[in-house]
Parts: C-alpha cells; structure tokens; sequence
C-alpha cells in the first residue's frame, strides 16, 4: 500500500518527490556501502558521529599520541591534531563535541573529562589513575624538598663542565625551599603546563599535595599537615638566610 | 614595631614549612593548619607571658628565614579562628586589633581552682583573689600569675556551679572566695 502509493505519485509526477523518506533510504543505502563520511553530518545524524568517534579513537591511539602526552589531552590539542592529519573533510568543533558522547557510549576506553574548578575539557584514557597520578607528583614534591636538580637545559647557575642534568644544586640567590611548580611537573611527566597545573589542584584537592602562595606563583609541597612529618624542615633552626 | 623573638623561645619545625605561611584552599588541610596557628600563638604568649595580643606587633606573622609572611586578610583569618575557639577575647571587638590570650580557657581554670582547693583543704574556708595568683601555695599551678580578669571569670563559672561564693574586700585584689 504504501509502495502503491509512492509508485502511484512517481507515475502521476512522471518525476521521483524529494520527500524526507527517500532522503531517509538514500542515506541508508549509502551506510550500508559505508560512505557516511561523504555525507554532511546533518543528513546522517548520529551515524557520522558515531564512526567519529571511532576514528578519533584510532588516531589517538595511533603511535601512542594519547600516551605520550601524559594519557589525557585538552579538546583543542586533539581538535588541531586531528583536523591537521586529515588534512580535508575537516571536523567542526561541533562534531568533536557530539562524538565525545559516542566515545563513552561504545566503550571505546576513552572518554570526555572535565576539570571541576577550571572548567577545562580533556579526552582521557580510562585507565588513567588519578591517585596514582596524584602520588607520583606527591612524590616529585618531596624529592624537591632536598635541592633543585637540573631539568634539561637549565644551565644558570651551572660552571661549564661541573655539574650536569640530575645532579642537584641549591639556588645562589634567596632561600632554598623546595616544592614543585607547574612547569616542574611538565618538563618531568612530558606533558602541557595547562595539563600539569589542573594534575596539581587535583592532587591537592586529593589532599596529597599543599600550596605555597606568593608573588612569584605556586609551588606545591607534600602536604605534611596531615602525615604530621616536619622533620625535614629542622635544618632551617640552625641555618643561616643567605 | 614588631617585637623582636628572644632567642629562647623555640619555634616548632612546621614553622619553617612554606605552605604555612599561606592559608590552605582545602578545607581538611586547613582545618589542621588553623590548629598548629592557634598552638603556636598560645604557646609563645603562654612561655613568655605575654598576656595580650597587638595584632601589628606580633613577630609571629613572619618568618625570615624562610622569606615566608602571611598576609592582612590571611592574619585576620588565624585571628578569627583563635578567638573562635576560646582562646583569646578580643579587648576591642569593634576594630580588632588587641587581643587578651587567655592561658586556659575559663571553664579549664575553673575546674584546675576548685581542684586545687580541694586537694589544698580550702573548702568551707576563705582565700583572696590575690592568694590565687600569686600566693604561696599556688606554685606551678596553671592560673599562678593569672590576670584578675580571666580569674574573676573562672570564679564566677565556680559560683553558678555552686561550688564558690565571692566576698567583697578592700580592693579587688582582696576579695574574698569560700569553696564549698
């Protein structure tokens, strides 16, 4: 009957009717051949977003992208990495959005995460520990606590030829104190600043971690409030300010 | 101008913790935070007997070997909380700015007098106020060299729990107390 009826309404038109139900079988013709990618994501809707997802995925895991950088990324690093790799056909903002909500529903092992306080959006592996995160920056802060070591390049207050990359030395100018700050925590782990400084406030939300305030930023320490553990600090009794 | 620390006065090791110096975000931290301030501050003003707190001479705020001080607001926030939880009463409520440190809370006095009344056989008899704090026999006892002030409190907590009655004397000093 309703074949009839279309039938009948080509035949009296002596013209196929672009009506929303052939839109609906042209685009499920198309599935089936597995072109949706050559379809606007209007048209196909959620059938789009959801291969997204899949790729996004891939690519991600791909040479251990997501990995490398600490095992989460911020939406806009994926957005530029993604749509540079593919180079056409790119991917709106929208489209991320839309198959990050895919990402979780097909348990792809990756998934949307938002930082409580700043707001910041991040695709995150779903092993991804935050107490263990959380208890390895609480580590790099404690071994903070026994001189500066040298990250990298950071040659100011290096003689050439004496001292070299993870030897420690204790600052020329002002009062040693230890503690880590956020660009500390991105050179050690390899990943963004942005990235390193929302680890830190979540480790000190955790209650791992605590904040040492002053004009010159934040630095973190072991929060010693609550293991009661100040014995480290002794050494200033005897010591004079430089 | 801030008084100068004696150098007999020594400083417990969280003192030289720089995050001490900033008042923790995380209220479970802060929460410990606030009660190392509050010991700190009662035990200097209690080994140097100092009875009261000036807030912008205090040298407790500072700590320059570490280059480490907290802030106006921040003091205020360590204030609040000391007075908070009865261990100092503020002598100008309206601008804050003077605090009285009391040693012992009055009701911990309270009980530490009557106790030592009993165990001294003063009940059914009479002491001064003066006797109190500086008297013989009150060696060592926790409100020997006590502020007439904080002792009068402490007695009238004993007097609504019935346990002393006050005698007018000459001067205040010599007002009398009965235990019973």
């Amino acid at each position: 009957s309703a074949a009839a009826t279309s039938s009948s309404t080509k035949s009296s038109n002596g013209h196929r009717a672009n009506t929303s139900e052939d839109t609906a079988k042209l685009v499920n013709m198309l599935e089936n051949m597995g072109m949706t990618s050559a379809l606007s994501a209007k048209e196909s809707g959620s059938v789009y977003h959801k291969q997204l997802s899949r790729q996004l995925v891939d690519f991600l895991r791909k040479n251990d992208k997501l990995s490398k950088a600490g095992g989460m990324m911020t939406l806009t690093d994926v957005y530029c990495l993604f749509n540079r790799a593919r180079a056409t056909n790119l991917i709106s903002p929208e489209d991320l959005l839309k198959s990050l909500e895919w990402m979780e529903k097909l348990k792809l092992g990756m998934s949307k995460r938002v930082f409580e306080e700043s707001g910041v959006v991040v695709i995150q592996d779903d092993s991804f520990d935050d107490e263990l995160m959380a208890r390895k920056l609480a580590d790099l802060a404690s071994e903070s606590l026994h001189g500066e070591k040298i990250l990298g390049n950071q040659m100011n207050d290096v003689q050439s030829g004496s001292l070299g990359p993870g030897d420690r030395i204790m600052p020329a100018k002002g009062v040693f104190v230890g503690g880590i700050t956020a660009l500390d925590v991105s050179k050690a782990l390899k990943f963004s600043a942005l990235l390193a400084n929302e680890q830190l406030l979540s480790a000190e939300r955790m209650g791992w971690l605590c904040r040492d305030s002053t004009i010159e930023g934040i630095r973190f320490f072991p929060n010693c409030f609550s293991s009661g553990d100040f014995s480290i600090f002794a050494r200033f009794s005897s010591t004079a300010v430089r | 101008m801030t008084a100068t620390i004696p150098d007999s006065f020594k400083f417990p090791d969280f003192y030289n913790f720089p995050p001490f110096f900033t008042i923790q975000p995380v209220l479970a931290t802060r929460e410990k935070q606030l009660g190392q301030w509050r010991e700190l501050i009662l035990r200097y003003h209690t080994d140097l007997k100092i009875k009261t707190l000036v807030l912008h001479e205090c040298p407790l705020w500072k700590n320059p070997k570490i280059e480490r001080e907290l802030t106006g607001d921040e003091i205020r926030l360590v204030m609040d909380d000391f007075v908070t939880s009865g261990h100092g009463e503020w002598e100008d409520p309206q601008t804050r700015t003077r605090c009285r440190i009391l040693w012992r809370k009055p009701e911990q006095l309270a009980s530490d007098i009557y106790d030592w009344a009993v165990s001294n056989g003063y009940v059914n008899s009479v002491c001064t106020v003066f006797e109190l704090h500086s008297g013989e026999d009150v060696n060592g006892m926790s409100f020997q060299g006590a502020d007439e002030e904080l002792l009068r409190r402490a007695l009238g907590i004993l007097e609504s729990q019935g346990k002393c009655a006050l005698f007018r004397g000459d001067t205040s000093s010599e007002d009398g107390i009965k235990f019973f």
